[in-house]
């Protein structure tokens, strides 16, 4: 990790202590994850979030497993991709005699 | 078999880090692009499909049953009852296509539904699942992290941050064993932030979408999506924390 960024993790924490903090707390920054993703935050709210991740040593990881775990669940759903749940030839039938170019032969 | 992760291009997992975030924006064109190809797809089968085109019927019930017959599922109380309802909806989709109003797209009327028979069959014999946050997505309290760890000086900084899980090699992510545990703690989430996590984050329906095809605002669809990212992700961290 970046010595800077180090110290400026450092600060940021030295601050809040203090009372002074004008970044959010971490607690904030993982609740507006989603909005941040999905690039729903306000300018001044994503500006905000960008200047905590920016100091925070630990809240880039968190927005990096909530990715990661995304990519795991995509990973899965191959596997089940092969179920055929359904009853094809009935559907494909019912699918000729209630074909809907016919509607006024559906005595 | 073995898995594969999806590739980082993939839109939603773009912003890895801070520094690369504003990357993002780049992306956008590509999403929109790829909306109006899709819609433009979707016009195609929806006049197949009028004109009494089985193949492309055939073709729709492949594309769309195996994720049907997992969302239905979180509502209904056995395999058995899910196929039953995927079968169902396909039939009302036969005898409504003719009147299908392309207001909402196709798939996204599908699975509405999919999910109306879905939640009336489930109703019978309801599945034992966590059901107390059923209308979660009401609740003031908003916070999906554990309190306790961020409870050090100062209060609200991580007082025991995320381990280092994702910095673990691609094939222990990927095992077998890994996957299995993923896909049980998918289905313990409470049922409509499963369905909500399962259409975003596994077939990627956009956020609209899903608002559509389950009833929900955009506020709301969120939250939902918020809390079962963040149970996720606690999850697998304690799966490979506890080895």
């Amino acid at each position: 990790m970046r010595v800077d960024k180090v110290l400026r993790g450092m600060l940021m924490k030295a601050l809040a202590l203090a009372g002074l903090n004008p970044w959010l707390t971490c607690r904030e920054c993982v609740d507006l994850v989603t909005e941040f993703l999905e690039g729903a935050l306000s300018p001044r709210d994503r500006a905000l979030v960008l200047a905590h991740l920016e100091r925070c040593p630990h809240c880039p990881r968190y927005i990096r497993q909530i990715e990661l775990m995304i990519r795991l669940v995509g990973a899965t759903a191959t596997d089940s991709d092969a179920l055929s749940p359904v009853n094809r030839a009935a559907l494909l039938d019912d699918f000729r005699r209630h074909g809907p170019r016919d509607p006024d032969d559906e005595t | 078999m073995s898995y594969r992760l999806p590739r980082r291009s993939d839109r939603y997992t773009r912003c890895a880090a801070a520094a690369e975030v504003d990357a993002v924006a780049d992306g956008e064109p590509v999403k929109a692009q790829d909306a109006t190809r899709s819609a433009l797809a979707e016009v195609t089968v929806l006049e197949r499909l009028r004109g009494g085109d089985e193949r492309a019927f055939e073709s729709l019930i492949d594309q769309h049953s195996p994720a049907m017959l997992r969302l239905a599922l979180v509502y209904v109380p056995n395999l058995a009852v899910a196929e039953e309802v995927v079968q169902e909806t396909w039939l009302a989709v036969v005898r409504g296509v003719d009147s299908f109003q392309a207001r909402s797209s196709l798939r996204t009327w599908i699975f509405r539904i999919l999910v109306n028979r879905a939640k009336s069959s489930g109703m019978a014999e309801p599945r034992n699942l966590p059901l107390s946050d059923e209308a979660e997505g009401d609740k003031a309290e908003r916070s999906v992290v554990d309190t306790a760890r961020f409870s050090g000086l100062p209060r609200g900084y991580w007082s025991s941050p995320p381990n280092h899980w994702d910095e673990l090699p691609e094939d222990r992510l990927l095992a077998r064993e890994t996957m299995a545990f993923i896909e049980g703690a998918i289905e313990t989430l409470p049922r409509v932030q499963q369905a909500v996590f399962r259409l975003r984050d596994i077939e990627h329906w956009t956020s609209a979408e899903v608002c559509e095809a389950l009833g929900l605002t955009v506020a709301n669809q969120r939250v939902l999506l918020h809390r079962a990212r963040a149970r996720m992700r606690t999850a697998i961290e304690e799966y490979f924390d506890a080895r």
